[in-house]
């Protein structure tokens, strides 16, 4: 069996995961009260709004406190000389190995929360798929680019 | 080549009959509704000189659209307006296609399409020019070729012309016989609708289909209580079934693959001949389908999965064989792709797994076709009826479920509806995924995917819920390196479809 790749990403992704939710948590709310101000002046059924505010609830209880803490801990990831190892998933674990000279290219992106908190992710490209490595801080990420680039480039052949 | 060339002068004509076929509504529109103007003659005049025009484009386009061959590039330079340079380097053509159309035929012309891996847009068509010329262009771009230039074209007017460069011997080339051919066309397209409504809900491999498509099957599907609804569906059928017949009489007829030193070069076609050159180290797997209706009488089709080529059909694969005798497939592959020839210790999923097939085959039933039917039709019990297919499709699919790896090769047979072998080279596996869920790790079970690049994306294969740690065996081989799993090997099969050899010891 092959061992688990080790590296984590940075810790401060579960607090960015947070505020993303957070942020989709609030748009579902201005929703909720809309619905809700329908209901007391238009006669709209209550029961929709029930249903909302339980999966408001839910969310706000498992998208933000629960599952972004699990999710960092069982994201993990190795770049090795040949190939790169990822694992993460918190129900359904998932593996993947990507070989090095198969990358076709490597990125990294960062959107306005990530930035806030100087993280970025690194994208993966290979002639089929993508990968994403959530959230390292940018100096690791620009690390990680480049050595997986240079990587690549040594290893560098057809499709 | 060094100096520009142009195309053939035709190509002035047929590219203006193209932009008339795209401005045919509005044109119509002037004509019979009119531009406003009482007087036909104005209107009649005011069509003349669009259609004048989009001549004068044509001849204009022509006479700027030149193309060369110069520091291993393919280069074209064209636009009417706006002029365009488009260079493409050698090294990132995946596939040279050459055909001849009806207009092109006439004049002995030949158009002439590169592909190249990823985007579309990437890739490049010279539309008329001489056989020669595109015989010229496909040698200074086909890499590696030692020899002079010598007209290899790839078009064949009759059986063996134009291949004389690699002369090929008899056992080097394949042809679709008639008989064959006939039985393509009447197994295609599994009977047409009616087994791909079901085909669609079963399979939940190829996620080919969106959920509109699906939700308007389904209500076909349960409707078909009525006579009125049977009635339509049975000519729908019959329909598409015809559809399907002559679609594959007409893509199949004089079907040919031969083999030279480069690569593969399939020919095919009635009204349109395609010739299709897939140089070997393009070729990213190869799959072996047996079609439901196929599978009884002994009959497979072979697939090639290449990077950067898909057909206009949005298909991402190449039909080498598009039926064969399952008795000659090792042959055949042994023959036109010797490093696809491998048997392979195998596994097979643990019998704990048993149920979870079952499942996975009857969950979409209920979900789909009985539950929907209890609450929006009264008493409709009768999708109940499907549940035994399903349980026999999750039977079947256990045990036809095989994986195997033999040196860098790894085989995965699986069934969706159809049986499906993937033959992969290790050094062609883009990612390999090792997944398991909570209810497959409460079995000690996972699955294995592997994704090889086929077309502009990716075509995974996956054997779901084998044993964990040889799972874990396969995803470790599939990282660089000499990795020899250690997995135990219950039998022995051939890809090449010898059958299976109980007790033969693996390798």
């Amino acid at each position: 069996m092959r061992p688990e790749p080790r590296e984590h990403i940075h810790p401060k992704a579960i607090t960015a995961w947070r505020i993303n939710a957070a942020f989709s948590l609030m748009f579902y709310l201005t929703m909720l009260i809309v619905y809700l101000f329908f209901v007391f002046t238009e006669d709209f059924p209550m029961w929709p709004a029930w249903l909302g505010i339980l999966f408001v609830l839910m969310t706000a209880l498992f998208d933000i406190a629960i599952i972004p803490e699990l999710r960092w801990r069982k994201w993990r990831y190795t770049v090795a000389e040949s190939e790169i190892d990822l694992m993460r998933g918190v129900f359904i674990i998932k593996r993947t190995l990507i070989p090095v000279n198969r990358i076709q290219h490597v990125d990294t992106r960062q959107g306005p929360i990530l930035r806030y908190f100087g993280l970025s992710s690194v994208t993966i490209s290979t002639a089929a798929t993508v990968h994403e490595i959530p959230a390292l801080d940018d100096e690791t990420a620009d690390t990680v680019r480049n050595h997986i680039s240079k990587l690549a480039r040594t290893a560098r052949e057809d499709v | 080549m060094f100096e520009p060339r142009r195309q053939h002068p035709v190509a002035a004509v047929t590219g203006a009959l193209r932009s008339l076929r795209e401005m045919l509504i509005p044109l119509i529109i002037v004509l019979f509704v009119g531009t406003g103007s009482d007087s036909q003659i104005i209107n009649l005049s005011i069509a003349m000189a669009f259609i004048a025009f989009l001549f004068i484009g044509g001849v204009v386009r022509w006479y700027r659209f030149t193309y060369r061959v110069e520091d291993d590039e393919l280069r074209i330079e064209h636009g009417l307006m706006v002029r365009k340079k488009k260079y493409i380097p050698k090294d990132r053509i995946q596939v040279i296609d050459v055909r001849s159309g009806i207009i092109q035929r006439m004049f002995g012309l030949v158009s002439l399409t590169v592909q190249t891996a990823g985007d579309n847009r990437s890739g490049a068509e010279i539309n008329a020019l001489t056989k020669e010329d595109a015989a010229q262009i496909k040698e200074l771009l086909n890499g590696e070729r030692q020899q002079p230039a010598t007209p290899a074209d790839g078009i064949s007017s009759g059986p063996g012309t134009g291949l004389e460069a690699t002369e090929p011997q008899p056992d080097e080339a394949w042809v679709l016989n008639p008989r064959h051919l006939i039985i393509a066309a009447t197994t295609a397209g599994s009977f047409g609708i009616a087994l791909s409504i079901i085909g669609t809900i079963f399979s939940q491999v190829q996620q080919t289909i969106d959920e509109e498509e699906m939700a308007e099957y389904m209500e076909r599907f349960i409707l078909s209580a009525g006579q009125f609804w049977v009635t339509i569906i049975l000519g729908l059928v019959i329909a598409a079934w015809l559809l399907s017949f002559f679609g594959t009489l007409i893509r199949f007829y004089n079907f040919r693959l031969t083999k030279q030193k480069q690569g593969l070069i399939v020919q095919s076609g009635l009204f349109e001949q395609k010739t299709l050159s897939i140089p070997f180290h393009r070729i990213q797997a190869v799959r072996v389908v047996e079609g439901i209706l196929r599978q009884p009488f002994g009959y497979a089709t072979v697939y090639l999965e290449s990077a950067g080529y898909g057909d206009e059909a949005g298909n991402q694969s190449t039909i080498i064989a598009p039926l064969i005798k399952k008795r000659d497939l090792q042959h055949f592959i042994a023959q036109m792709l010797p490093e696809f020839d491998v048997s392979a210790g195998a596994v097979k999923p643990p019998k704990r797994s048993r149920f979870r097939f079952v499942f996975r085959s009857v969950r979409p039933i209920l979900l789909f076709l009985v539950v929907p039917a209890l609450i929006f039709l009264d008493l409709a019990w009768y999708p109940l009826l499907l549940l035994p297919f399903g349980i026999w499709l999750g039977i079947r699919r256990y045990l036809d479920l095989t994986a195997g790896i033999f040196d860098h090769t790894v085989v995965i047979r699986s069934r969706a509806l159809a049986l499906t072998t993937a033959i992969i080279r290790k050094h062609r596996i883009q990612s390999a995924d090792l997944v398991a869920n909570p209810f497959q790790r409460r079995l000690d079970l996972a699955s294995f995917t592997a994704t090889v690049a086929s077309g502009n994306s990716g075509h995974s294969f996956t054997a779901q819920d084998l044993d964990v740690t040889t799972a874990g065996e396969f995803f470790h081989w599939a990282a660089p390196g000499n990795h020899i799993p250690d997995i135990e090997t219950e039998e022995t099969f051939v890809p090449g479809f010898a059958g299976k050899i109980p007790g033969v010891p693996a390798g």
